[in-house]
């Protein structure tokens, strides 16, 4: 039979594979299919299950360190001092690179299909013995699957 | 055991992981480095990894700068005081920081551009990427983390973001230099009186040629550990995907045959 699951990349993948082998899973009964890139719409910040790279920071921090380069100079002068002024600098500054690169970036991406963004990164299929499936569906679960499924092969096999 | 003999048969490789430093080829706008040079020069070095070269001009910034008083005379010029200004400006060493200056400039992005083109070699070429070093003084490995906690590190203070990516020597660097700029311009100082309320002692308290590095130093953090946590998230996603097509992808299923 076949057990099919979906993972995202991390190294509970690799150790999943791991045990399956230690439990008796050759490896050639185990099929690893990492996705290529999916079209995805660009977003604002990346995080741990996606990253594109392409995130809205570039001008944010350069625009944020010029302004408070020029906010701290003019913080010595001004009633609120360096300090203050300084931080200011850098909020607006920041803000302001965030807001053009934001709308650079949507104009860019404007005509892209939006799609839903599953975590999905990897579906592995194992093939085994029914008599084993239960072990590797709990080998798969204790390894943070996604999603795990049976599929009982009915039609024999030439062999 | 040593795993690095992989680059002894390659010409171009995306990424050394060696057991204090991940160094990766990516893709970067030219612009980016070049930038991150105008504010202080050696930054856009960092960014490449080429750390020789960044911390000689990171230590030719501050004794140059310091010296000849560059960044009061900013302040100075800033504020209209420009009288002021022409009499800071020490010229026995003012002039030999702007070929400097602007040669770590162009050359940051010269640079980005030549390794623009060698990641497109590297990519193409699919030498093995090594995920994993023990060494006898360190430990490095490639995994996934959030951008956003690199982020906050760095913001509570430059170079943690760094040290929580394993870039060790731009976190322990930018800690230093941070460190220093801290002692130096009585900022901790000057934040305490702003809290109390009292602006003038505090404007009065800070020294304007050591403070004006930080805006600098602290942008930079902020925003290379976040773009290099984004980088090593796709290194190990890259790796891992190489490794699985590679050794596990001779299933042959027998589905609906008869």
């Amino acid at each position: 039979m076949l057990v099919i699951s979906s993972f995202e990349q991390s190294d509970s993948l690799e150790v999943a594979i791991a045990n399956l082998e230690q439990n008796g899973i050759s490896k050639d009964k185990i099929m690893a299919v990492p996705f290529e890139k999916r079209r995805e719409e660009r977003k604002l910040f990346d995080n741990i299950h996606r990253s594109d790279g392409i995130s809205l920071f570039d001008l944010a921090a350069a625009l944020g360190t010029a302004c408070s380069v020029l906010g701290a100079s003019y913080g010595f002068i001004l009633t609120w001092g360096p300090i203050i002024w300084g931080l200011i600098g850098f909020a607006v500054g920041a803000i302001l690179g965030l807001i053009i690169d934001y709308f650079y970036t949507k104009k860019k991406t404007k005509n892209r299909i939006k799609t839903p963004n599953p975590f999905t990164e990897v579906v592995l299929i194992i093939e085994c013995d029914d008599s084993k499936s239960e072990l590797v569906e709990d080998i798969l679960w204790t390894n943070l699957a996604l999603g795990v499924s049976q599929v009982k092969n009915t039609v024999p096999q030439q062999s | 055991m040593d795993n690095n003999t992989n680059y002894e048969r390659t010409r171009y490789y995306r990424a050394n992981v060696s057991s204090f430093n991940t160094n990766v080829l990516h893709l970067k706008n030219p612009w980016v480095p070049v930038w991150w040079s105008a504010a202080f020069p050696g930054m856009g070095h960092l960014m490449h990894g080429a750390y020789i070269k960044g911390f000689i001009l990171f230590f030719w910034e501050f004794v140059i700068n310091v010296n000849s008083k560059i960044n009061l005379a900013m302040v100075y010029s800033f504020t209209g005081q420009f009288e002021m200004a022409k009499e800071v400006i020490d010229t026995r060493w003012v002039l030999l920081y702007i070929p400097v200056y602007i040669a770590s400039i162009w050359d940051s992005y010269r640079k980005t551009i030549d390794i623009n083109k060698l990641y497109v070699l590297a990519r193409k070429e699919k030498a093995p990427i090594v995920p994993f070093k023990l060494g006898a003084m360190g430990l490095n490995f490639l995994d996934r983390r959030q951008p956003w906690l690199s982020l906050v590190w760095s913001m509570l203070l430059p170079g943690m973001g760094h040290l929580y990516l394993k870039r060790i020597p731009t976190g322990f660097f930018l800690l230093l230099c941070w460190t220093v700029c801290t002692y130096f311009s009585n900022i901790l100082t000057a934040l305490h009186l702003t809290l109390l309320g009292d602006f003038s002692q505090a404007t009065a308290t800070i020294d304007a040629q050591w403070a004006l590095f930080m805006p600098s130093l602290y942008g930079f953090s902020l925003y290379e550990s976040y773009s290099l946590a984004v980088e090593y998230n796709k290194l190990y996603k890259t790796e891992q995907a190489e490794y699985l097509t590679k050794e596990y992808q001779n299933l042959n299923i027998q589905l609906g045959k008869n």
